[in-house]
């Protein structure tokens, strides 16, 4: 698994979290909180919460499926490792050349 | 292999699904069974917060200014119930968290808070004190806080008050046909009369008093109350001859098991049986309370809160309080799980906010989460449990 996408994994990882905190910080703050179980002070406060909700739902489904796509991308499905007894053999040296040939 | 790296990837991603949301917001359930200082102070500091706040009722956004002024009520009488548990819980605090639950009976007593009820019967509730005029909505909360607060101070600067008041709701339920007071003009709720019974008998406990008359027909009334199928407490019945208005409901039953359990352990622990029973459902590790009983749907309404896939957040949240109560450890870890997940706890300078709760959803949580055993409001008085009649023959 390439070093990139680990990079990727846990920079999202904790960029969620950090949205979500910022997120959850703001709902508090501004006054949202408690607007989707009222039920009222008008449609873009009750969007705000539900949105908010939808958030962080989405976000403990999507921590949820971390083990199963570290998992997908460590299972290697075409081996590292050659045949037995092959060994690497060019065909054409650095130099433009044929390698070294026992017989001649 | 390939398929054999996808059947295993899946199998990981449906363990993962039910293991890790769930764990992740129930993590601190044991903590709450157990009554860590920590959360149950930040829960404390934040109802303190919202009380130097001198919210109104416009804060609460619920689109009526009968339910506004209610929300705003409830978030001071549950914020006092909070305090109250808080002491209770931790003793070196006692002080500190009855001068606490003291403010929040002043903001109790205030005509801003008193508006909601005034409105709806015409005239003011503190007013009609000894008239026949019970305003339950107001009274019937206010006298359970004020006979709690009497536990702790006896003889207290509201000791008065808490006198007229358990007198008034004593001849509210003598004076009813059906045994029952009004919330409303017209409109009679029994949860709403469980708050009464809590304050009846807890004043009975603490000073004496002698309301075994109406205890006594409350627990023969009860049966009569809950559905005959599930033991649920009928949401709200008519006047006149108590036939039902609003069939059994979850948030209903639920808040009940709460306001019970300063009356009569039998009886709250009865109601929590039908409600686990019943209304308890489970997915992916997180647990809930449905609002109807199996087989019936709604679409809820501002006391149950919004009902999603026949569960509803009231029902949910209260039934905290009842597995607490009751020593439910199990119920009460998947419902917190769910509570956390949907309430969004946010903890800032030793504050802990719900994001989805405002006012009213952290007071509420407060008073919920702190929720004490039937038998503290039983204890230290060498008075038994109140009410002579069982619980209620009703199927669980």
């Amino acid at each position: 698994m390439s070093r990139r996408r680990w990079m990727w994994l846990v920079g999202l990882v904790l960029l969620g979290g950090l949205v979500h905190a910022l997120a959850a910080g703001a709902m508090v703050d501004h006054g949202i909180a408690g607007a989707l179980l009222a039920g009222g002070g008008g449609l873009g406060t009750v969007l705000a919460a539900a949105g908010f909700l939808l958030l962080r739902l989405v976000g403990f489904v999507a921590l949820a499926g971390v083990p199963a796509l570290v998992l997908w991308w460590s299972w290697p499905l075409h081996g590292g490792r050659t045949r037995s007894g092959d060994t690497c053999t060019p065909t054409v040296s650095a130099r433009g050349q044929r390698p070294f040939d026992s017989s001649t | 292999m390939r398929r054999l790296r996808l059947l295993l990837v899946i199998a990981v991603l449906a363990v993962s699904l039910r293991v890790i949301p769930s764990a992740w917001c129930g993590r601190e359930a044991a903590a709450l069974l157990d009554d860590e200082l920590p959360l149950q102070l930040a829960m404390a500091r934040r109802s303190e917060r919202w009380r130097d706040a001198q919210l109104h009722a416009t804060a609460f956004m619920t689109g009526s200014e009968r339910f506004d002024g209610e929300w705003l009520f409830g978030t001071s009488m549950m914020a006092a119930l909070g305090h109250a548990q808080l002491a209770l819980a931790h003793p070196e605090l006692r002080d500190e968290q009855v001068r606490a639950m003291e403010d929040c009976i002043e903001q109790l007593l205030t005509p801003r808070v008193r508006a909601f009820d005034r409105a709806a019967w015409g005239s003011d509730p503190l007013d009609d004190l000894g008239s026949d005029r019970a305003h339950a909505a107001y009274l019937g909360y206010l006298g359970l806080v004020l006979s709690v607060h009497r536990r702790f101070e006896p003889d207290g600067k509201h000791a008065a008050l808490h006198e007229r008041v358990m007198a008034h709701l004593h001849q509210a339920l003598r004076r009813s046909p059906i045994g029952l007071a009004q919330t409303y003009p017209g409109e009679v709720y029994p949860v709403d009369n469980t708050s009464i019974i809590g304050a009846l008998a807890l004043h009975q406990r603490v000073t004496g008093a002698d309301h075994h008359e109406v205890l006594d027909a409350w627990a023969e009334r009860l049966p009569s109350l809950r559905d005959p199928s599930t033991g649920l407490l009928t949401q709200a019945v008519a006047r006149t001859d108590g036939h039902v208005v609003d069939g059994p409901r979850g948030s209903g039953t639920a808040l009940a098991v709460y306001f019970l359990s300063f009356a009569n352990a039998e009886q709250s622990r009865s109601l929590h049986e039908a409600m686990r029973s019943h209304m308890h459902r489970s997915l992916l590790g997180f647990g809930a309370m449905r609002e109807y009983p199996p087989g019936l749907e709604g679409r809820g309404d501002i006391d149950s809160g919004p009902v999603m896939l026949g569960v509803s957040i009231s029902a949910t949240g209260f039934s905290l309080a009842g597995s607490r109560i009751h020593g439910d450890r199990e119920t009460f870890e998947a419902l917190w799980s769910t509570a956390s997940l949907f309430g969004a706890p946010v903890d800032r300078d030793g504050m802990r906010s719900f994001a989805l709760g405002g006012p009213l959803g952290d007071a509420l949580m407060f008073a919920l989460l702190t929720a004490r055993p039937a038998e503290t409001w039983m204890a230290d008085t060498g008075m038994a449990d109140t009410g002579t009649a069982q619980a209620g023959s009703a199927s669980s």
